[in-house]
C-alpha cells in the first residue's frame, strides 16, 4: 500500500517536472528570427514598430550610391571600385606617408603628408595630367622654390589620367610601381597604369569616394 | 530507491534547462523595446549617412565593430571578447574626442627623402578611444599566452577603476562607461589608424532580436 502511494506521488512529481518541457522546447524552437518576426508582426502593438523599421532601412539604403563608388583603405593601401555590394575592381595603391616637413622660416608651421580620410567625390577627370610641383617638392629635394610658375610644371610623372577629389589631392599613376602597397605619397593615391585606366573609365565627376 | 534516485537526477538535469529556456523566451515587451532601440539607432544612422563622412557602428551583442559611410559597410572588425563597466545605458551616438598619439617621422627641408613612413605596424595595438559624452573604448589585442591575458585583464581593471574615479571627480552627474574590447592585433592597429578626431560612433543593436 505504502509502495503504491509512493509510486503515485513519484508519478505526480514526474508530471510536474516534465510538464514544462514541451513549453520549453517550443520556446527554443521559436528563437529563430523569422518566427520571432512572424509573431511580432502578428502582435498588433509591434506592427507600427516593424513598419517604421522597414521604412528606416529603406531610407538608409536610398542614401547608398546608386552607381559605382570608390573605397580606399589607407591602412592596407587598397582601392576598390564597387557597385552595390559587388566589387568591380581591387587595386593595390600607395597612400600618404604620414610624415611631417617643417616649413622654412615659419616656426611651428608644417606640412603633414596624410591622405585625407572621410567622404569625398570625384571633382575632376584629367587626361595626360601635368604635375604643378608645390613648394614642399622643391624643399624636399633641397632646391630653391622657383619664382616662375612655368618652372613648377612637370609632365610624365602622374600617368595617363588623374582624378581630383579636392584640395589638390588626386588619384593618379606612378613611375614608382615597386612602391605600390606602401605608404609613400604626400597624400595623393597612386595606382598602376591598368588600374588607373579602369578607375578612370568607371568614375565620373560626382562619383563618391570613401577613404578610411 | 533506484527509481527515486533516477527521478531526482532527471529533475536536476531538466529544471535548469527549463528555467534557462523560459528566460530566453523574448517577451512582447522586450521585443518591442528591442525594436524601438534598433529603430532609434537607425534614425541616427540615417542622419549620419546623409553627410559625406566615415562613421563607426558598435554592436556588442553581435560582437562587431563596423566602419561605414553613406549606410554602406566598408569594413567589419570582429570583436573577440568584450566587457563593459558602468550601469548607464549607452545606446546612442558619440563623437571621438581623444585617440592614441602617433609619433610622426620628421624631415627637415633639404634632407634626403629617406624618412620612414608611418605604416600599420607602427600603430599601437593597445589604447583608449575617448568619446563624448562619457564613453571610453579600451582596445587590446588578442593574446595567446594566458599570463599576458591575465596581466592585461588586471591592467584593464585597474585602468577602469582609475577612469571611473577620475570621471567621478570631474564630471558631476555623468557616469562614464568603459567598454573593453579585444581584437586581433592587426584589427586593433587598423582601428587606431582609421580613428580620426570627431569621428562619430553609434552604439547599440543593429539587427532585430
Amino acid at each position: 500500500m505504502f509502495q503504491r502511494r509512493m509510486r503515485l506521488q513519484i508519478a505526480g512529481l514526474l508530471v510536474i517536472l516534465f510538464a514544462p518541457i514541451p513549453l520549453a522546447s517550443g520556446t527554443l524552437a521559436s528563437r529563430s528570427e523569422r518566427s520571432i518576426n512572424a509573431r511580432a508582426a502578428s502582435t498588433p502593438s509591434l506592427q507600427p514598430l516593424l513598419a517604421r523599421h522597414a521604412a528606416l532601412k529603406q531610407k538608409l539604403a536610398q542614401l547608398a550610391p546608386p552607381q559605382h563608388y570608390i573605397v580606399v583603405d589607407t591602412a592596407h593601401n587598397r582601392l576598390y571600385v564597387k557597385r552595390g555590394k559587388e566589387t568591380v575592381l581591387t587595386a593595390i595603391a600607395s597612400t600618404g606617408s604620414g610624415t611631417i616637413l617643417e616649413k622654412p622660416n615659419q616656426p611651428g608651421s608644417q606640412w603633414i603628408f596624410d591622405t585625407p580620410r572621410g567622404g569625398f567625390s570625384i571633382q575632376s577627370r584629367l587626361t595626360n595630367p601635368v604635375w604643378v610641383k608645390p613648394d614642399w617638392a622643391f624643399l624636399e629635394e633641397g632646391i630653391q622654390v622657383p619664382s616662375n610658375p612655368a618652372e613648377r610644371v612637370e609632365s610624365g610623372i602622374l600617368g595617363d589620367y588623374a582624378l581630383g577629389f579636392g584640395k589638390g589631392f588626386f588619384i593618379h599613376g606612378t613611375l614608382y610601381t615597386r612602391l605600390l602597397g606602401k605608404n609613400v605619397t604626400h597624400g595623393c593615391i597612386r595606382l598602376n597604369d591598368d588600374d588607373l585606366r579602369t578607375v578612370y573609365k568607371l568614375a565620373k565627376v560626382g562619383t563618391p569616394l570613401m577613404i578610411f | 530507491m533506484t527509481f527515486f534516485v533516477l527521478i531526482v537526477s532527471l529533475s536536476t538535469l531538466v529544471w535548469p534547462s527549463t528555467v534557462i529556456a523560459l528566460d530566453a523566451s523574448p517577451q512582447p515587451a522586450d521585443r518591442s523595446s528591442a525594436i524601438i532601440q534598433v529603430n532609434r539607432l537607425l534614425e541616427e544612422e540615417v542622419k549620419l549617412a546623409a553627410r559625406p563622412q566615415i562613421y563607426l557602428v558598435l554592436d556588442l551583442d553581435a560582437s562587431v565593430l563596423i566602419i561605414k559611410s553613406r549606410g554602406i559597410e566598408l569594413h567589419r572588425v570582429p570583436i573577440q571578447a568584450w566587457r563593459r563597466d558602468g550601469d548607464r545605458s549607452i545606446e546612442g551616438i558619440y563623437r571621438l574626442r581623444a585617440r592614441p598619439a602617433v609619433s610622426r617621422p620628421k624631415a627637415a627641408p633639404a634632407d634626403d627623402t629617406s624618412v620612414t613612413a608611418i605604416e600599420l605596424q607602427h600603430m599601437p595595438d593597445q589604447y583608449e578611444l575617448v568619446f563624448d559624452p562619457g564613453v571610453v573604448i579600451a582596445v587590446s589585442p588578442l593574446q595567446e599566452r594566458p599570463w599576458i591575458r591575465l596581466k592585461r585583464a588586471a591592467q584593464d581593471w585597474w585602468n577602469g577603476m582609475r577612469h571611473r574615479l577620475r570621471i567621478g571627480d570631474t564630471d558631476v552627474g555623468t557616469s562614464a562607461v568603459r567598454i573593453s574590447i579585444m581584437l586581433e592585433q592587426e584589427a586593433a592597429r587598423s582601428l587606431a589608424w582609421t580613428a580620426t578626431d570627431g569621428m562619430p560612433i553609434l552604439i547599440g543593436l543593429t539587427t532585430l532580436p
